[in-house]
């Protein structure tokens, strides 16, 4: 899974723009499929139910396609949101690369975000929001 | 357009809209980037951008761009152990 990544913390990649960018287009979709999303519809064409049924269909098959986009926008949002956030908080003057702790904490970061995004849902969902 | 939209409209829309996700990414990115560069790199900005700034700047986005892969390890990582 981590091939999604076009190499992970790759210093290849790293200086050249285009490239580094298209490696997150592909984390997007790498999330996506990780998250349990039926990864062969990333690709509309090729899309099994695309060629079949008449025009009712090829509509589902669209909307799906575009609800897809969309959640994969929302993972790239996350990730830029998330970077920030870490970023802020983890790195200090920028060196010729990021020292392992730098790197860490980046890690530690991200998930504990996580967590405590799961933590709020979950008080929220129990109707608890407002006591404390 | 109900009803009326061809394979190959429909393909060209998904295509559409993907490059417009991907184009306001790459902006809201770019701006990003260098928001927290300038910030890093020029705590006195003189009458122009000095070598070490600039090779501030350049190792500043290279690292920005690592933060967001580690990031986006860290996120899959947490998907698959769910």
């Amino acid at each position: 899974m981590s091939s999604w990544f076009g190499g992970g913390s790759s210093s290849s990649s790293s200086s050249d723009y285009s490239s580094s960018t298209s490696s997150f287009d592909n984390t997007g979709s790498g999330f996506d499929s990780g998250s349990g999303f039926d990864s062969s519809s990333s690709n509309f064409a090729a899309s099994p139910s695309y060629g079949g049924g008449g025009a009712a269909g090829s509509q589902a098959a669209l909307r799906q396609a575009l609800e897809q986009e969309q959640q994969r926008a929302v993972v790239q949002a996350a990730i830029a949101k998330l970077s920030e956030m870490c970023w802020d908080t983890c790195v200090g003057r920028p060196d010729a690369k990021l020292s392992s702790s730098e790197q860490t904490c980046i890690s530690n970061c991200a998930e504990r975000y996580l967590d405590v995004s799961m933590f709020i849902m979950g008080r929220m969902s129990k109707g608890q929001g407002h006591q404390h | 357009m109900a009803g009326q939209v061809s394979p190959e409209q429909q393909q060209q829309l998904l295509q559409q809209v993907r490059s417009e996700v991907q184009a306001q990414a790459l902006q809201e990115m770019f701006t990003k980037i260098s928001e927290k560069c300038f910030v890093k790199c020029l705590s006195k900005p003189g009458s122009k951008l000095s070598s070490s700034e600039q090779k501030c700047l350049a190792m500043c986005m290279d690292r920005y761009m690592d933060t967001m892969n580690v990031v986006s390890q860290a996120m899959v990582q947490r998907g698959q152990q769910q």
